[in-house]
């Protein structure tokens, strides 16, 4: 028998129509503006962690987009003041209980925005969606280290990070590189002992980690980015973003370079996003928050399948 | 044996790792946003039971494991061997005492058991959850001795031995939960 029923229930349906009733009421009370780029483009990603689909047309490839980022900051660049979007994004291969290859987003940009103040927007809008006030813990990716292992990042050398990744059973762990073992170790062996019972935000990422975010002007060897964690659960990575293209030309480069050394398909660095931060991104900051997630936490559920109408397996 | 890749994964799947035959009970996509995936699994050593974690880097594959799990006939025991037969293909295969393992206890001739084959031998039998055996020695209950939940030992015609309630006597058939090694009923004809 056909399996035609939605994996969510009907009542979950109803809260996500809610969840983004007030996404919008809360943009729309802070002047932030709603927009629409394609979720079909020329190019996509470059970041070695994140595979984009590729989809065959009668013009070159076209990849569904596994985030608004480079469309929206051509607008950005263009003269659109502070913006939002809730899209679909898309990400091959990854489904599981938090993952759903096709999945909602909300993107926004601010103006001006500095770290603490992204932040801070960041967490007080997840409150405004789960409608409850909410501890917050903020604490750098250092500091979670430090708490964990009582030492500097520089201290975790390879043969600790690869004793650490083994004894959590990790397989073929001399096959992954310095940064995707510090990636597992950092995800696996410290977040989940600096959780509390609320949000945590961490912030102030390493380098290699840098993704769009700008480098923080006092450090040179860490960024502004942040990440938001409810019990584990990422639910929003922002930036202060980087707008000096020449740097963001070098990061493509980079990103490039792994992609080869990693064996993944090729993908053209988006040269659009590079000609409008070369004709220039005003300072801004950044977010992209998965309302899928948020939509778990208000459902109670930790199974993704529950709040989509269709998961993955049933679309 | 075929390769199966991360996002194959799924409970019950047989893989090999360090040489041992497991399945997987549980498996867990985990990736960090910008990060690398990975494919967090429980699995159970088919040879010794025990449950242990693992990841494994998503798109990384594994050599799968020639494990089938096939219902057979318990024919007979030679004292070293148990042979059970395929009644679909009438092919007959021997297990060793380690391959039968606690099963030994249960088994009944012609009773159907699920043998579990690796690379085409008998790794282990699980007996039937419940199974009816006869009672061939039992002393009579002492009269007068009717404390609730009281019972006595009772060698059933495998030779395992079961405690039994007072007035259960020798001859007659029980039936066994083999997961507890429990009584549960009389058997009447």
């Amino acid at each position: 028998m056909q399996d035609w029923r939605p994996t969510a229930s009907i009542e979950n349906i109803q809260q996500r129509a809610q969840m983004m009733a007030a996404v919008r009421d809360y943009f729309k009370r802070h002047n932030v503006i709603e927009v629409e780029t394609p979720l079909l483009c020329a190019r996509t990603v470059t970041e070695p962690h994140i595979d984009s689909i590729a989809v065959s047309t009668e013009q070159p490839t076209r990849y569904l987009q596994t985030s608004p980022e480079y469309a929206m900051k051509r607008l950005l660049a263009a003269g659109m003041p502070d913006c939002y979007q809730v899209c679909k994004a898309f990400r091959q291969s990854e489904n599981g209980a938090r993952h759903n290859t096709e999945f909602t987003m909300l993107e926004w940009y601010r103006l001006g925005f500095d770290l603490n103040q992204i932040m801070q927007e960041t967490t007080s809008l997840i409150e405004i969606l789960l409608g409850k006030p909410l501890a917050i813990k903020t604490l750098s990716y250092c500091q979670a280290i430090k708490q964990v292992f009582g030492c500097e990042l520089a201290d975790l050398d390879r043969p600790f990070l690869v004793h650490q990744a083994s004894s959590k059973g990790l397989m073929n762990v001399q096959q992954l590189s310095y940064e995707q073992c510090l990636d597992y170790v950092f995800s696996q062996c410290v977040l989940p002992h600096v959780q509390h019972d609320g949000l945590c935000v961490i912030h102030g990422y390493p380098l290699a980690q840098a993704a769009l975010a700008r480098v923080n002007p006092q450090q040179a060897d860490v960024v502004e980015r942040f990440e938001v964690f409810f019990h584990n659960l990422e639910c929003a990575n922002g930036y202060v973003e980087l707008t000096d293209a020449d740097q963001q030309a070098q990061r493509f480069d980079k990103d490039q370079q792994r992609r080869a050394k990693y064996g993944l398909p090729e993908v053209e660095s988006d040269e659009r996003l590079l000609a409008a931060l070369d004709s220039g991104l005003p300072d801004c900051a950044g977010v992209a928050m998965g309302l899928d997630r948020i939509l778990m936490l208000l459902c109670a559920t930790d199974n993704i399948a529950e709040v989509l109408s269709f998961d993955w397996s049933h679309a | 044996m075929a390769n199966y890749n991360t996002n194959e994964f799924k409970s019950g799947l047989k893989i090999m790792l360090d040489g041992d035959p497991y399945t997987i009970v549980e498996n867990e996509f985990v990736k960090p946003g910008k990060g690398q995936a990975f494919n967090r699994v429980k699995v159970r050593n088919l040879k010794t039971g025990r449950v242990v974690d693992k990841t494994f880097k998503s798109g990384d594959s594994v050599e799968g494991a020639d494990v089938m799990e096939v219902d057979m006939q318990y024919l007979y025991s030679d004292g070293e061997q148990w042979h059970f037969m395929d009644p679909n293909s009438f092919e007959q295969h021997a297990a060793d005492e380690t391959a039968v393992g606690d099963a030994a206890q249960w088994l009944k001739e012609q009773d159907i058991c699920v043998v579990t084959l690796y690379n085409g031998a008998p790794l282990s039998v699980m007996a039937p959850n419940f199974v009816e055996l006869t009672i061939t020695q039992s002393d009579p209950g002492i009269k007068g001795d009717t404390a609730q939940g009281a019972t006595k030992p009772a060698t059933l015609e495998t030779g395992a031995v079961v405690k039994v309630p007072l007035f259960v006597e020798e001859g007659e058939v029980i039936r066994i939960d083999t997961r507890s090694g429990e009584y549960t009923s009389r058997v009447k004809d």
